[in-house]
């Protein structure tokens, strides 16, 4: 029983950190954007702006709860509580350090792919019960992403598991001691992060949402909170798509000596998202959003093959022993 | 038209254009940009401008080709013309910057700046910068009265000024002065322009020389106007106008193209007589009704005022200025016996004759006129109560020399050339009138006489007609023939020898003629005139030698005829509804409850019948849209809208059916007639019950049960459709032709140009919030910018063209040069019933005129009033202009009079009018008038610009001696004041117009009384 | 598969732009902290918008509403009247900046340099009624750009103290009477 208590304590610590976190996201996006396009970004609330997310957080929160009269209420308000609920529930099999993580799941790794696939359904709901041509648009375009991009993401994982023989992530993580994933596959983790982005439907994938075409996509009728909670799941998707690259290729919290000594294993953990989350926000700002027809063409011509190629090859390489 | 149609290349391209006018004609009838502008559509071609130059090639080898003035050359077959060749470009621009070398730097202050034919024709031209660095000649101004503005040195010398005041509309104080870089238009000394079709000019100038003046006063550009297409409501010509509004007043009267009436001119009262809608005595608010709330009356007020008159009978009186709808409502009301159309019996008289020659023969239109080789006026002076159909009748004297052109192979659109060839050579006109009028100068033969002779020349030219069957007679021999036949008349019946001689040369002329257009009018109040002149008509039925001449009859408002339509056997005279008015019933109450007045004024009531009308109705409700004497006196007033701000219908003197469109939503609670009716017959319901056929007479026993259906009003009605609908549904009567017309719908066309300015910001004072522009439930034009273009309406609330501002832009709408719109519908023409001439009280009307007439003593004075074209029509005399232009008292008498009397021409003598006759009362009236001495005149026959009283209409005698000094000061000081009251109330119109731009009335629904 | 597409694949550009980008880590931000940092305005910055006079203390504007039509969000609605001494000008102007864009186009349009813009632009108010700009508080009491500029000096009207023929580049009137040819 205390056992259980511990645990959804470690739960609610999780959480709590997770949302602000998401929220001290946006700020940090705004500014590395800011910075990188020779500006200042959000400077003005708390010390250099930090507090700005949380200014924009108490606008958002004092907004109309506005559910249009065209939509299907239910749905509509259900599918902003899906969407963050998946990717929520995506972080209980993350190993952050020895220590934390939520549940040692032995097909962790599957969990977060159904998870991930789950999570579309956010979005397609969205988009249908808006009961707007835009979100419409942006739901059926995340429908084909996801179905397209999630065939691979599956197959590039493959690799690793090949390598480490297990679905559990923090066997994984033990199994990079001698050395990270990345060493042998390289292509796995090319192809992981990829799907990822389009996963997490960030720039340059962000066709579902692409402003320019589709006013704001699937969540064209959402403001306020359900806008919140959108929002909230696309930063903690990218907090986890990082999170599991550092977990599937990176080695998790492990280091190697001298400097796994010079900060906890959390600590390093959280390093080496941030990397990624950085890199994330990168892509963002030079990259320009492709067609619709080029992303799926670029997923199934170029992507799946690849994918299965390298799966091939490891499998090759891990008869053979080379690996 | 098709035979005439030649294939012609320009710039190599093939076009079909009609070989019967000019090149330019042609090539702008192809929608082609050609500038131009001394050739004018319905002016033709004078050459004086160069500027519409061509390049015309020999044949398809021709590189070279030759310059030639398009508007001077005919289309020939199979001609090769270039526009855009080099050289005719050059050419071109090489004129127009020549012509802008001394055209001052003006166009911010200008009026003419926007819808500028010269703006137009520099860009068109691709001249855009000034290389002329030289100075430029100035001319000084000339004050040429209260409308029309002067500004000479923006004059390009075109010449269409002249040409239209001088040659067309046959003006006498304009021309031109100067010469070579010194010519200069204008009149010989400063003073107001004469003619009734000055305000012409500021269409026809292509620059800003002459302006709109009281435009000009009160001045917003054409792209800010808010306009509708609307109908003259001053006279019953019907001519089409557009009307311009913005801030909420009315800003100016443009013509409106109508192919078959208007054309491209309009008379200066409807041009300028739109000011009475401005005017201070307008009626803003009920009169009698309480208000619930302060702020605005509601329906419900309307009808608790009214809750108290269910089922009790009103008199309805209608009126010719009322839109066909009001009065056809009122009628329905009040119930047809009780309806009146608020003439007297004399004039019930004249409407049975008139509805009996409109049920006979259709009045051809003013562009039919003009093709009449003889016209023949008798008992009008058109040119002050129709004088657009003046105006036709001039072109129609221009036959004579067209023709004589014509067998010298020169076309009519070589204008100067036709003038030249004709010289003064005229079409014959007959005018025989009581009173001189204007257009006696053209006039063959022009006969003044009393207005009881002027049946008796009728009369014996019908006998003519019907005695004479030889048309070759010499004219010694009609008059032979004419003393022969009145050898046996007494004295009195007699022609005399100016009459002779003017019976026989008509009856020669009309002999000779191809076509003869007769117009006569009802301002003299002769019904045995219409009734002789009918019968006239029909003796040319009978005779093969002699084409039939059209009969016109000119009615004195908008309405008449559309009144006279609804005039059936059981309307009233005034007379008989003033008897009527104090009928008991069985129970000694009364029957009547009151009268329901309708936009009418009772104009020629005296003031004891207007007493007798106030002391015997119980209630006198009156709708107007301005303040009159029965206003005045009612009980209950509901302000009506004037023609700018209301929709409906008026029937022009042929039946032609026209709808005037409203301008701008009124300021509550003032809304249209038909809107008040509307309201009222919720509450006292509706007397007239429905009928299926009007030829059914309702009160035999076997249609009765079948024919009748009660005509229960569900609702209000929201639209002028409605409305009609409602019509069409429960009344034969009412005309099928306007519901039918309503039921096509359209994207509405806008109110307003795409270039309308300062939308969110003219009520920003008022409220920075911009209000939603009006709507308007079932309206073919919006309140707004947006809507559907122009081109897809006949009525075009405003004409304008890409690369044509002005009004010439009407030819990008024409579907050739002078031909009708694009767009043009049939007109609708309206049907007469018999059913008036059934009633046997106006029957005998011949008769009694007869013996009037015969009764008449010879010495007994005749007075008639002339008509005067800005101050006899109800409406336009409120224009403050107007009144600016009321002359001095004065009176035309014969040269013996004046001898008996020793007074001298010109001099200032005191008149005193008497009654002769012995049942009359003793009245008598003293005017001082200055004199005027025609020797032509018959002794029994005065006419003067000043009213007698209404008792003094017949009979009456004359004495005159000369005014003594204090009498004529009194008099001038008198009628200076009355100059000065115009001049100021000229000014403080403005000043109150300038304050209402500021307080725009924000109306989000036009229609009805709740503004939501 | 061509060169194009090869080299597409290879994902050269997408990573040259990015290592552009990143290279802008340290370069300076070209913000200006407004509003403790005041920018720069030229002249001819287009901000709040003003009615001049010419040298003689005369209104500039005639009133010819061609700033209002120019206008693309029509915010500018002015009434024309005639003085008595025959000059032209606005019953009553009226620019409503809650809706004014700062375009400029009035003070392109303007034939007599009466409209300009200047480089006022703090133009916040809290009630937006405020905004709605009147004559009074447009007109300035001087000519802005274009000093010498006199419109009724070159126009051919007539006005109180300048007769016809007698702006510039004109002659006298022409006597219309007289005998000369």
């Amino acid at each position: 029983m205390p056992e259980m208590l511990w645990k959804l304590l470690e739960i609610t610590i999780i959480i709590a950190l997770l949302i602000p976190m998401a929220a001290m996201l946006v700020w940090v996006e705004r500014r590395l954007i800011g910075i990188w396009q020779d500006r200042h970004g959000p400077n003005r609330v708390g010390p250099f702006g930090v507090l700005q997310s949380f200014a924009d957080l108490l606008k958002i929160l004092g907004k109309e709860d506005w559910v249009p009269p065209f939509s299907d209420r239910l749905v509509f308000t259900l599918a902003p509580i899906i969407g963050a609920i998946c990717v929520l529930m995506s972080f209980a099999v993350v190993p952050f350090s020895p220590d934390i993580g939520v549940s040692n799941l032995n097909i962790g790794l599957l969990f977060f792919l159904a998870m991930a696939s789950l999570a579309v359904y956010s979005v397609v709901l969205a988009g249908w019960a808006s009961n707007s041509k835009y979100a419409l648009l942006g739901g059926m375009r995340a429908a084909a992403q996801t179905v397209s991009y999630e065939v691979f993401m599956g197959l590039s994982v493959m690799g690793v598991v090949l390598l480490t023989g297990t679905f559990n992530l923090r066997e994984i993580v033990l199994a990079q001691t001698d050395g990270w994933l990345i060493q042998s596959q390289f292509v796995g983790f090319f192809i992981f992060l990829i799907a990822g982005i389009a996963e997490s439907h960030r720039l340059p994938f962000d066709l579902p949402e692409a402003e320019t075409e589709l006013t704001a996509g699937f969540h064209t009728e959402y403001s306020g909170l359900k806008f919140a909670l959108f929002f909230l799941g696309e930063y903690l998707g990218v907090t986890l798509i990082s999170a599991m690259s550092v977990v599937l290729f990176f080695g998790g919290w492990l280091m190697p000596e001298p400097l796994a000594s010079w900060l906890p294993p959390l600590l390093w953990f959280v390093i080496k998202i941030m990397c990624f989350v950085m890199f994330f926000i990168l892509l963002r700002t030079s990259l320009p959003r492709p067609r619709f027809d080029q992303l799926l063409k670029f997923g199934w011509m170029v992507m799946l093959p690849l994918a299965l190629l390298n799966l091939l090859v490891t499998a090759l390489l891990r008869l053979t022993g080379v690996l | 038209m098709t035979e005439n149609t030649v294939t012609i290349f320009i710039d190599d391209e093939p076009y079909q254009v009609s070989n019967t006018d000019n090149l330019l004609a042609g090539v702008l009838s192809q929608k082609l940009n050609l500038p131009y502008f001394c050739w004018h559509p319905s002016m033709g071609s004078v050459g004086a401008c160069r500027q519409c130059a061509v390049t015309q090639f020999q044949d398809e080898n021709d590189q070279h080709g030759r310059l030639v003035m398009a508007c001077t050359t005919p289309v020939t077959d199979g001609m090769r013309i270039s526009i855009k060749n080099e050289s005719a470009s050059e050419f071109r621009e090489q004129i127009i910057s020549a012509m802008m070398t001394n055209h001052p730097h003006d166009c911010p202050v200008c009026a003419e700046g926007g819808e500028c034919h010269l703006q137009d024709m520099t860009v068109m031209t691709g001249h855009s910068a000034r290389e002329y660095q030289g100075t430029k000649r100035t001319f000084s101004n000339q004050y040429l009265g209260e409308l029309v503005g002067h500004e000479m040195n923006r004059c390009i010398t075109c010449y269409r000024c002249t040409r239209f005041y001088n040659d067309y509309a046959g003006g006498k104080d304009f021309g031109v002065y100067g010469s070579k870089n010194q010519v200069y238009f204008g009149r010989q000394t400063d003073g107001a322009l004469e003619s009734e079709f000055s305000g012409n000019l500021v269409e026809v100038c292509p620059t800003g020389v002459f302006t709109n003046k009281v435009f000009s006063a009160h001045y917003t550009r054409k792209w800010d106007l808010q306009s509708a297409p609307s109908i003259c409501s001053h006279c019953s010509v019907g001519c089409n106008l557009s009307i311009g509004e913005r801030y909420g007043s009315v800003r100016r009267v443009m013509n409106r193209y109508n192919s078959e009436i208007n054309g491209y001119f309009l008379c200066d009262r409807g041009r300028f007589g739109i000011g009475y809608v401005n005017s201070e005595q307008r009626i803003k608010q009920v009169k009698g009704i309480e208000q619930q709330s302060p702020l605005q009356l509601s329906a419900l007020d309307v009808s608790k005022a009214f809750s108290h008159f269910r089922k009790k009978n009103f008199l309805g009186i209608g009126s010719a200025r009322a839109s066909l709808e009001s009065n056809f409502y009122l009628k329905n009301i009040v119930g047809k016996d009780n309806f009146s159309a608020g003439y007297h019996n004399d004039e019930m008289q004249v409407a049975v004759q008139h509805s009996k020659i409109l049920k006979q023969c259709k009045p051809e239109s003013l562009t039919d006129i003009e093709t009449s080789d003889l016209v023949f006026i008798v008992g009008e002076d058109i040119t002050q109560t129709a004088p657009r159909m003046a105006l036709s009748v001039r072109q129609a004297l221009r036959n004579a020399a067209i023709d004589k052109a014509s067998t010298m192979g020169i076309p009519s659109w070589q204008d100067s050339a036709v003038r030249t060839i004709g010289g003064t050579k005229l079409s014959p006109l007959f005018s025989l009138h009581s009173t001189s009028t204007k257009l006696d100068d053209v006039a063959e033969q022009a006969l003044l006489s009393p207005v009881a002779r002027i049946s008796l020349c009728v009369q014996s030219l019908t006998n003519l007609l019907t005695s004479l069957k030889n048309s070759q007679l010499s004219h010694i021999e009609v008059e032979q023939k004419l003393a022969e036949y009145y050898q046996h008349q007494n004295h009195q019946r007699q022609l005399n020898t100016a009459e002779q001689n003017f019976v026989a040369s008509l009856y020669q002329g009309i002999c000779r003629a191809k076509k003869t257009t007769i117009i006569t009018g009802t301002s003299l109040v002769n019904a045995e005139l219409l009734a002789d002149l009918a019968e006239l008509v029909q003796c040319f039925q009978e005779r093969d030698d002699i084409n039939t001449p059209n009969l016109i009859v000119v009615p004195a408002n908008c309405n008449s005829v559309g009144v006279l339509s609804l005039l059936d056997k059981h309307s009233l005279s005034v007379e008989q509804m003033l008897d009527k008015l104090p009928e008991k019933n069985n129970q000694q109450q009364d029957v009547y409850q009151g009268v329901i007045i309708l936009e009418q004024e009772l104009a020629r009531c005296s003031h004891n019948q207007i007493q007798q009308l106030r002391a015997s109705a119980k209630t006198l409700i009156v709708l107007d849209h301005t303040k009159q004497r029965l206003s005045e006196i009612a009980d209950i007033v509901l302000p009506s809208t004037p023609v700018s701000e209301g929709d409906g219908h008026y029937i022009n003197y042929q039946g032609r059916v026209q709808k005037f469109h409203q301008v701008h939503p009124p300021v509550l609670p003032v809304q249209e007639s038909w809107r008040w009716l509307d309201m009222v017959a919720d509450t006292l319901g509706i007397k007239v019950d429905s009928e299926v056929a009007d030829n059914v007479d309702l009160s035999t026993p076997r249609n009765l049960n079948k024919q009748i259906k009660h005509v229960n009003k569900q609702e209000t009605c929201q639209s002028l459709t409605q409305l009609h609908h409602f019509f069409a549904d429960n009344y034969a009567l009412w005309p099928q032709l306007i519901a039918a017309k309503a039921q096509q719908e359209s994207k509405p066309v806008a109110r307003m140009s795409h270039r309308a300015s300062g939308r969110t910001s003219q009520m920003a004072n008022i409220m920075v919030h911009e209000a939603k522009t009006t709507q308007k439930f079932d309206d073919s034009f919006s309140f707004s910018m947006e809507g559907a273009s122009i081109k897809q309406t006949s009525d075009m609330p405003f004409t304008w063209a890409p690369g044509w501002n002005s009004n010439q832009s009407i030819g990008r709408y024409q579907e050739h040069i002078n031909g009708p719109l694009q767009q043009q519908q049939k007109a609708s023409f309206i049907t007469f019933s018999t059913s008036l001439a059934e009633n046997e009280n106006w029957q005998e009307s011949k008769d009694i005129a007869v013996n009037s007439s015969a009764k008449q003593n010879e010495n007994c004075l005749n007075y008639v009033q002339q008509k005067n074209i800005y101050l006899s029509e109800q409406q336009a005399a409120m224009t403050p202009e107007f009144q600016l232009l009321k002359q001095s008292n004065c009176i035309f008498i014969n040269a013996n009079t004046a001898l008996k009397a020793g007074v001298k021409n010109q001099q200032w003598c005191k008149l005193v009018f008497s009654a002769t006759g012995e049942n009359m009362q003793l009245v008598s009236q003293s005017v001082i008038s200055q004199i005027s001495i025609l020797p032509n005149l018959p002794e029994t026959l005065a006419f003067g610009n000043f009213s007698l009283c209404q008792s003094l209409s017949q009979e009456i005698e004359m004495k005159i001696t000369l005014a003594n000094d204090q009498e004529v000061t009194d008099y001038l000081s008198s009628y200076n004041d009355d100059i000065l009251t115009a001049k100021a109330s000229k000014e403080s119109l403005l000043t109150r117009l300038k304050e209402n731009d500021q307080t725009i009335p924000i109306r989000l629904v036009s229609g009805g009384l709740t503004d939501a | 598969m061509n060169k194009n597409s090869f080299k597409n694949s290879l994902l050269i550009s997408q990573l040259r732009t990015m290592w552009l980008v990143i290279k802008h880590t340290f370069t300076k931000a070209d913000t200006v902290q407004y509003p403790e940092q005041k920018p720069y305005l030229a002249p001819r910055y287009r901000g709040r918008i003003v009615l001049t006079r010419d040298h003689g203390g005369e209104e500039r504007c005639v009133a010819c509403n061609l700033c209002a039509v120019a206008c693309p969000v029509d915010c500018i609605a002015l009434q024309q009247v005639v003085d008595d001494d025959g000059r032209k000008r606005a019953d009553f102007f009226r620019i409503n900046f809650s809706r004014c864009i700062l375009c400029g186009f009035c003070e392109e349009a303007c034939p007599t340099y009466a409209i300009q813009l200047t480089p006022d632009v703090e133009l916040a108010e809290y009630d937006r009624q405020n905004l709605v700009y009147e004559k009074e508080h447009l007109l300035i009491n001087g000519p802005g750009k274009y000093p010498d500029y006199s419109f009724y000096q070159q126009s051919g009207i007539a006005i109180a103290g300048k007769g016809k023929g007698e702006a510039e580049q004109e002659r006298p009137p022409i006597d219309v009477k007289g005998l000369m040819p």
